[in-house]
């Protein structure tokens, strides 16, 4: 292609002129443009997880999370939730620095949301019960986030899976996470270009939401349909394919032996 | 003049690397063109470029102002910086949020504090510019790629800024109206305006782009080369063409 002469330019774009009138007071989006960006971006990218330090399959690491909360759940013995601490403890061992961060700062706000809803239970049973359900709670939340922090997203569908939950619970799951965060990072986006836009202060804001919402609506039917149109596309035909899970695995083994002792400490041990 | 100074810029996203170690100065009247291979960091560049990432090390100087996050958090001065840079994003789609074309076009005019008479011709000026006239009552949404792709340049042009970071505008287009778009940006880079454009599409713009940043695939300048450097060095056009 050669250059060639097409159009005639309009005077106005020819001069760049910036001495615009206009009003450069702050609005309330631009005053917490960093912190709405932020929380969406921290959506539309979901953290990274950490493979390394992978031991059982993705079935028996579902397993082992629901045989620890199970256990939580019904042991009253004081001794053995130190076990379950302390084992909990022990794999924390092998989380990187970074990772390590994460899990104690959502795992302590975890925590402290969970004993400001038990707190009124004090005036009720007293101090001990209060400490007691605390425990529980955040060992409960504990295993939850290492589980999530150490199991990419395709690993729990797969564990799902293997665990024989039907095909459509997994569907939703998978289909409703894929789109929350693209509907996240569609919006985060979205107001990107706008940020890029706005040159004043905007006189009809409320109008504006109207129509990114409403762009985003648009966006998010769309979206829906041609994702299940591309998983047929791809050959879904509703049912996700059992993937092969390796029963009589060592490393298994491994992975649920804490539990099982645990599990067989509970059953035994009677006072 | 110059215009733009990158000393040393990286920027990272949580997992992986979008640029690294970049240098360059852009001058005033410059149309340059980035080019690499996909993921190579050209669309990242754009975006510290426009305002919206900020560098994780090294500095960005715009006009003398070094852009910081602590610079953009000043209304006034993100703002002065939108009216003179204007961006057409790659992913065009969400660039548009407005129910028609034409109130697409009008958004930035209508933030300027121009006369009504003003506003109309810059957009009627801008929909023919672009050849979006035909459209100008749809919804941007339901338009196909190409024609967002134009709508989506002639919204940033209404507002006339003075740098035009247009990340791979020719994709989705017929080849007419490539050419069309080429020429629209030639003619406004002979107006006075500074062109930054990413592509990977060597053939497509080698006559037009006068200067060209070769990315590599480790998200660092491979080479900054002229229109003729090139022209002149068969083993580079070959590369080029093989992106
Ligand atoms: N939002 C994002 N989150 C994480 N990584 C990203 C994101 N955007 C781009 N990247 C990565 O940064 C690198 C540079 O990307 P980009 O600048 O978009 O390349 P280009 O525009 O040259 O194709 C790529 O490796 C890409 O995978
Ligand atoms: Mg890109």
């Amino acid at each position: 292609m050669k250059p060639n002469k097409l159009n005639d330019l309009p005077d106005w774009i020819k001069n760049s002129n910036y001495n615009y009138k206009v009003n450069y007071r702050k609005s309330l989006w631009k005053n917490n443009r960093m912190h709405i960006k932020n929380l969406l971006s921290s959506l539309a990218q979901p953290k990274g997880v950490s493979y390394v330090h992978r031991r059982g399959s993705p079935g028996v690491n579902l397993i082992q999370l629901l045989i620890s909360v199970l256990l939580i759940v019904l042991i009253h013995n004081i001794t053995l939730l130190w076990i379950i601490y302390i084992l909990l403890l022990f794999k924390l061992l092998f989380l990187n620095p970074q990772q390590l961060r994460k899990f104690i700062k959502s795992w302590i706000i975890g925590s402290i949301i969970a004993s400001l809803l038990i707190i009124p239970s004090y005036w009720l049973t007293g101090i001990s019960t209060v400490l007691y359900f605390t425990i529980k709670t955040s060992l409960i939340l504990a295993n939850a986030q290492y589980y999530r922090i150490t199991t990419p997203f395709q690993e729990l569908l797969t564990g799902l899976k293997a665990l024989h939950f039907p095909d459509m619970f997994i569907m939703i799951i998978a289909i409703s996470l894929t789109y929350i965060r693209m509907l996240g990072q569609n919006l985060f986006l979205n107001l990107e270009a706008l940020e890029l836009r706005t040159v004043s202060k905007n006189k009809h804001p409320y109008k504006l939401i109207g129509a990114i919402f409403g762009a985003l609506y648009l966006k998010s039917c769309d979206y829906a349909i041609e994702l299940y149109a591309a998983m047929e596309a791809r050959g879904f035909n509703g049912h996700y394919k059992s993937i092969k899970v390796k029963n009589n695995n060592f490393k298994d083994f491994v992975t649920l032996s804490p539990a099982i002792i645990v599990l067989l400490l509970f059953v035994l041990w009677r006072k | 003049m110059t215009l733009i100074k990158l000393k040393d810029v990286c920027y990272s996203y949580p997992n992986t690397c979008g640029i690294k170690n970049l240098s360059i100065n852009i001058n005033k009247g410059e149309f340059l063109c980035l080019m690499g291979a996909n993921g190579s960091g050209k669309s990242t560049l754009l975006q510290i470029l426009s305002g919206l990432k900020t560098t994780d090390n090294g500095q960005y100087f715009f006009k003398n102002s070094e852009i910081t996050e602590k610079y953009l958090s000043n209304n006034k001065q993100r703002q002065k910086l939108h009216q003179q840079i204007g961006m057409v994003f790659q992913n065009t789609d969400v660039q548009l949020f407005n129910p028609s074309v034409y109130e697409e076009i009008a958004f930035g005019p209508k933030q300027l504090g121009l006369s009504q008479n003003k506003i109309i011709k810059r957009v009627n000026d801008c929909l023919k510019l672009t050849n979006c006239e035909k459209f100008r009552d749809r919804i941007p949404y339901q338009l196909s790629g190409g024609e967002k792709k134009r709508v989506a340049l002639a919204s940033v042009l209404a507002l006339n800024p003075e740098i035009l970071l247009l990340d791979e505008p020719l994709n989705g287009l017929t080849i007419s109206a490539q050419r069309e778009m080429l020429n629209l940006i030639r003619e406004l880079q002979e107006a006075g305006k500074t062109i930054i454009m990413a592509s990977h599409n060597y053939q497509q713009i080698k006559d037009f782009a006068q200067r060209f940043i070769i990315f590599k695939e480790n998200h660092t300048v491979d080479a900054d080369l002229t229109q003729i450097d090139i022209k002149n060095s068969p083993d580079r056009q070959k590369q080029l063409m093989n992106l």
